[in-house]
């Protein structure tokens, strides 16, 4: 991470990262060991091992009802494991309070809902709350990390307005300022970029790119393989609740892997502008080869 | 990294500049919430003194500190302390109980229509007094212990039977409506089987009233005020988070099972209370939060808003009933009823078109 980036993390979140060594890659702080995740009988994560890169994004790609979501939600504590565990800075999640857990993790559900009126700013406060306790209620400290968290969604401006009544991108960048309002030093999105339109998609992912500069650990759920090759670090394949590939996109986006995850036949070249895989189908393969 | 090249997106401003700070107060502190919640908090404390006042015989401004301490003309002691004063404590108590209830009901289920009497919990005392006094025969027991059981046996079986691996708001809605239906039939089929001579007292409790209060109902309704003042803080760091989506309020650290079941248990307790007092009243628990945020300009929950409505409302309907239909004291709950109706029919009027795309992620 360059000086600038620490520096800007400093201000971000007002305290200093872990020493970098500036070389290598960090250790990770959150990962998943043998995870096991279940609806009832359906198991839907079967033993996932997973290390999250610090200060890297990464994507998560993977078919529908693959378990990608159910590995954020995993990852962030929301589903309770069957077997294995989810470890954040070496010790098992559901073992710390939740409370602690929400000052270094945080979480961008797939559709969260807010109450009809509430105004911008009412909503990304309510991001304060793991800083926040029972008699400890609203200080300058939170005041000045929602303007923070809502300068850096450029949604300052709009801290007056009815959540209600925002487009669908400005309503995204807004949840998103909620979860960094909550200061995490992770920040695991899920599906962020689905229902807007391309330049709302593209708007949100710059976001998270701006976001990793300040040093910030992103995981994201994707849809769209070429924004995850264009935006992440790195890729997590997920198949029938198993991680297939992991790596720097252009190591695991292959013509091999699509079929694979996707049952799609498909070209790969490189992105004309950025160089990273781009990835065109051509077809579904015969339903025999077919995840 | 080889990915994208990275843009600066939006304006790179300065972060916290000094001089330029912006301001975001709490909801609760904005000027407009201050002054509306300081004018309710007026409003009711002028009307609550001055139903000591008014009344078959009136008392002038000045003696009622007198007669409230025993003191001057007996037929003012005994009608300011001993009839006027529980009967303005307990409409006011009643009404901030049942208008917290409703607003932590409507909340949890993000819904508006969720409240103590339509999710079956004032039907739950309602129908242990009807069992008691017309099924059993119990005709000199207290209604009050008996309809506190009663809602609260309500309100543990609609939370035992909503309970699927956790309380999603969704069907606590659904069961409650269950609730309510089930012990309306009971109730009714009890009504109907006896003859008019026993249904008559039920029938007055299912109305809902203060007019009988004492300084027992005092009593109860001090245990009342005790546990809302005891829940409050608890409440103010829970439901803010408790009303967006479970995912974003477990994420930001709620403990949201937890949470919720401990919300439900004061709501359903402040309805059961407040019913204990004064019988079923219909719709203050509906209207309180709502009129709260109308009045205030503060969306979502809002406790002490939502407090002050609910005890205007029984306040109002209770002088209203007694001073303005001469000799007849017209029940509470009947007001009550005649003015929350509307007030139903509005909302379901103006409930904008398709709702579940709303404010969301749209799924």
């Amino acid at each position: 991470m360059s000086a600038s980036a620490v520096q800007a993390r400093e201000e971000l979140h007002g305290e200093r990262p872990a020493p970098a060594d500036g070389t290598g890659p960090r250790p990770p702080r959150l990962a998943a060991e043998g995870l096991r995740v279940a609806y009832g009988p359906r198991v839907v994560l079967d033993g996932v091992d997973v290390a999250v890169p610090t200060g890297a994004v990464t994507a998560i790609i993977g078919a529908n009802a693959s378990g990608k979501s159910t590995l954020l939600h995993g990852l962030a504590r929301l589903r309770r494991p069957v077997g294995g565990r989810v470890v954040l800075d070496g010790r098992d999640i559901f073992r710390m309070p939740t409370i602690e857990v929400a000052r270094a993790v945080g979480l961008l559900p797939q559709s969260p809902t807010a109450p009809d009126g509430m105004t911008v700013g009412d909503l990304v406060a309510r991001g304060r709350y793991p800083r926040q306790g029972v008699l400890r209620r609203w200080s300058r400290a939170d005041e000045d990390a929602v303007v923070r968290a809502l300068e850096l969604t450029g949604t300052l401006d709009l801290a007056d307005r009815p959540v209600d009544q925002l487009s669908g991108g400005q309503r995204q960048r807004v949840w998103i300022a909620l979860t960094l309002a909550q200061e995490t030093d992770i920040l695991l999105l899920d599906e962020p970029t689905t229902f807007l339109d391309i330049a709302h998609q593209i708007e949100v992912l710059e976001l998270v790119r701006q976001l990793h500069a300040r040093g910030t650990t992103v995981a994201m759920v994707l849809h769209d393989l070429n924004q995850a090759a264009r935006y992440a670090d790195h890729l997590l394949a997920v198949r029938d609740g198993r991680i297939v590939a992991e790596g720097p996109p252009a190591q695991v986006l292959t013509p091999e892997l699509v079929g694979a995850v996707f049952g799609l036949r498909a070209h790969v070249m490189a992105d004309p502008t950025s160089g990273a895989p781009l990835v065109v189908p051509i077809g579904l393969l015969p339903a025999a080869d077919r995840p | 990294m080889t990915a994208a090249p990275i843009r600066p997106v939006g304006p790179a401003g300065p972060v916290g500049t000094p001089g330029r700070r912006h301001r975001l107060p709490p909801p609760a502190r904005r000027p407009r919430a201050l002054a509306a919640t300081a004018g309710l908090a007026a409003l009711l404390t002028g009307l609550a003194v001055w139903s000591l006042s008014v009344g078959e015989s009136p008392v002038a401004w000045a003696d009622i500190v007198p007669a409230l301490t025993g003191h001057g003309d007996a037929g003012a002691v005994f009608a300011v302390r001993d009839l006027r004063a529980p009967r303005a404590l307990c409409a006011v108590v009643v009404g901030a109980a049942l208008g917290v209830s409703g607003a932590i009901f409507q909340s949890l289920t993000r819904n508006p229509l969720a409240s103590p009497d339509l999710l079956g919990i004032s039907g739950g005392a309602s129908t242990a007094v009807a069992v008691a006094v017309l099924g059993l025969g119990l005709t000199d027991v207290a209604a009050g212990p008996l309809a506190l059981v009663g809602a609260a046996g309500a309100a543990a079986f609609l939370y035992l039977f909503a309970w699927r691996r956790g309380v999603s708001g969704q069907r606590l809605i659904l069961v409650g409506i269950g609730v309510a239906a089930l012990t309306t039939a009971v109730t009714s089929y009890l009504l109907t089987i006896r003859p008019a001579l026993q249904t008559q007292r039920v029938l007055f409790f299912l109305t809902g009233s203060v007019s009988g209060a004492d300084w027992g109902d005092v009593a109860v309704a001090t245990v009342t005020v005790v546990l809302l003042l005891a829940a409050t803080p608890l409440l103010l760091r829970w439901m803010p988070l408790l009303e967006l989506d479970d995912s974003t309020a477990a994420a930001v650290g709620v403990p949201v099972q937890r949470a919720r079941f401990a919300s439900v248990c004061v709501a359903a307790l402040l309805a059961a209370l407040a019913v204990s007092i004064a019988g079923p009243l219909s719709f203050v628990g509906l209207i309180a939060a709502p009129l709260g945020r109308a009045v205030t300009g503060r969306p979502g929950f809002a406790l002490l808003p939502a407090a002050l409505c609910g005890a205007l409302a029984v306040l109002i309907a209770d002088l209203a009933g007694r001073t303005l239909f001469g000799e007849i004291d017209v029940p509470v709950g009947v007001l009550t009823a005649l003015a929350g109706a509307p007030y139903l029919l509005a909302v379901l009027l103006r409930s904008r078109t398709p709702r579940p795309l709303r404010s969301r992620g749209i799924r």
